[in-house]
């Protein structure tokens, strides 16, 4: 009896280790409304512009808890305010990165429109390899900045962001 | 009561040899019983004909000896017959007859053709050397039989993850349960098999078993423990797996056990967009500028401790 006391207490012990694991395969969060500022005088020469957001706290709580093997599929950009669509744009860059560390910001996205996609109204990438940015995404704060260049409106406008990821949430003592 | 029928035998015995050897006209001579012929006697005389086939003659599988016959020498020569049949009997390691008796007579060999290929030929003096103790009646004991463990039994536990279960076992070996059966975990039905293994019968358990639970409403189970309802909740379900040892303690046809171990849970997390929609709800009022949404539900894994009490009691 004193035996199974003792083994029981090892195993008791052994087992309180828990753990958990959510393998979240396809998860899209979106920032709705990113405000780009307009750019006067901009008519006939192409100009850049950038904007950058975080993602607010409350919808992306979930998201944010994703903290291992975080891979960005997919980048969406659409229009949402102030333009029809956004063939006027030529070339964009979209970064991840967190304030508290500039070694960890990762490039997602370095895209030049070609002659074929001259009449496409959003722009959609999707990774030939999914771009891996687990450390910048469990980061306390995470931002997102974009850079666009090309024959930009005069005046302010708007778009919508968004990433197609996957991950795990894991949790061990 | 084994000595009461062989006396009883003997004395019958005797007297019918002592009426066909004055039939005959022949010089009969019947052996008493030994004195110590008690439960041991029977059972050495019997020893005696396994070993050295001839010594008794089984009566039950020969035709008894017909007194209207009157010729002792047939009557030798049938009993010359029995023993080489039971020589035969012999060689071939066959159970001996429940009883048997044994005849001497005077003369004591009569040339008799065996009765089948290779049985060996044996005469009435090989059959009782320098015995005086004839006839005997054996009867086999019985031999005590020995009580099995019971069979099949029912089973009742509660523990998590499992739930409330009750089962119904199998001990196929003393030292194997199997199980199966049905319960709930509060929020759905679900279903559990499972074997134990008992390396000594009784006390130190090992088990595995394999579970499963339909998806269900846990809102109802969270509010009684006041967590607020949550649409990720509307939908549990989950499969798992224990892995556990404990101790078993029986008494008589019942079996106390507490088991204790690691459970592997496997399943999927439903509606979590809506969970996320409320909570952006609540804290800003209206749906925010951000938006999630899973587009597969999320798979689970988890491992967790498991503990268990049960009952088990075995009805057959």
């Amino acid at each position: 009896m004193t035996m199974t006391l003792r083994l029981l207490v090892v195993l008791a012990a052994l087992a309180s280790g828990c753990s958990f694991e959510a393998d979240l395969s396809e998860v899209e969060i979106t920032q709705h409304g990113v405000k780009v500022p307009g750019k006067p005088g901009s008519g006939t020469a192409d100009q850049s512009a950038s904007a950058s957001f975080a993602f607010s706290k409350a919808a992306s709580d979930l998201a944010k808890s994703i903290n291992r093997d975080v891979q960005i599929h997919q980048i969406a950009i659409a229009a949402s305010g102030g333009v029809p669509n956004l063939t006027f744009i030529k070339s964009m860059h979209v970064t991840m990165a967190t304030p508290s560390n500039p070694d960890l910001t990762v490039e997602l996205l370095s895209y030049d429109r070609t002659q074929s996609e001259s009449d496409g109204w959003d722009i959609q990438v999707t990774m030939p390899v999914p771009i891996d940015v687990t450390a910048t995404w469990v980061a306390a704060r995470t931002e997102i900045e974009i850079e666009m260049a090309g024959r930009l409106p005069q005046q302010d406008w708007a778009v919508d962001v968004t990433l197609t990821f996957s991950g795990k949430i894991t949790y061990e003592p | 009561m084994t000595a009461r029928i062989c006396i009883f035998g003997s004395v019958f015995l005797t007297a019918t040899c002592l009426v066909l050897g004055v039939a005959a006209g022949r010089d009969v001579s019947v052996a008493p019983i030994p004195s110590d012929a008690g439960a041991e006697g029977p059972a050495r005389l019997f020893d005696a004909g396994a070993n050295s086939a001839p010594d008794l003659l089984p009566v039950a599988s020969s035709p008894p000896i017909d007194a209207g016959s009157a010729n002792m020498q047939d009557a030798a020569a049938h009993a010359e017959m029995r023993a080489v049949d039971a020589a035969g009997s012999a060689d071939a390691s066959a159970p001996p007859a429940e009883s048997a008796v044994a005849v001497r007579t005077d003369p004591p060999s009569v040339p008799v053709a065996p009765s089948a290929p290779g049985a060996r030929r044996v005469s009435i003096d090989r059959a009782f050397p320098q015995q005086e103790s004839l006839p005997v009646v054996t009867e086999r004991l019985a031999p005590v039989p020995r009580k099995r463990l019971p069979l099949l039994g029912v089973v009742a536990d509660v523990g998590a993850p499992d739930g409330l279960i009750a089962s119904l076992a199998v001990r196929p070996l003393k030292w194997v349960r199997l199980s199966a059966g049905g319960g709930s975990n509060f929020v759905s039905a679900g279903w559990r098999a499972g074997v134990t293994l008992l390396p000594l019968v009784d006390g130190i358990s090992a088990s595995f078993e394999y579970g499963r639970y339909q998806v269900g409403n846990a809102n109802t189970l969270a509010s009684t423990f006041g967590a607020d309802s949550s649409p990720v909740l509307e939908r549990v379900g989950y499969e798992y797996m224990n892995m556990q040892l404990g101790f078993d303690y029986a008494y008589h046809d019942w079996v106390f056990f507490l088991h204790a171990g690691a459970t592997r849970l496997r399943g999927q997390l439903h509606n979590l967009d809506s969970s996320i929609r409320d909570a952006t709800e609540r804290e800003t009022g209206t749906t925010g500028t951000t938006n999630v949404v899973v587009r597969q539900d999320p798979n689970v894994k988890a491992t967790a401790p498991s503990l268990k009490l049960g009952l088990a009691y075995y009805v057959w």
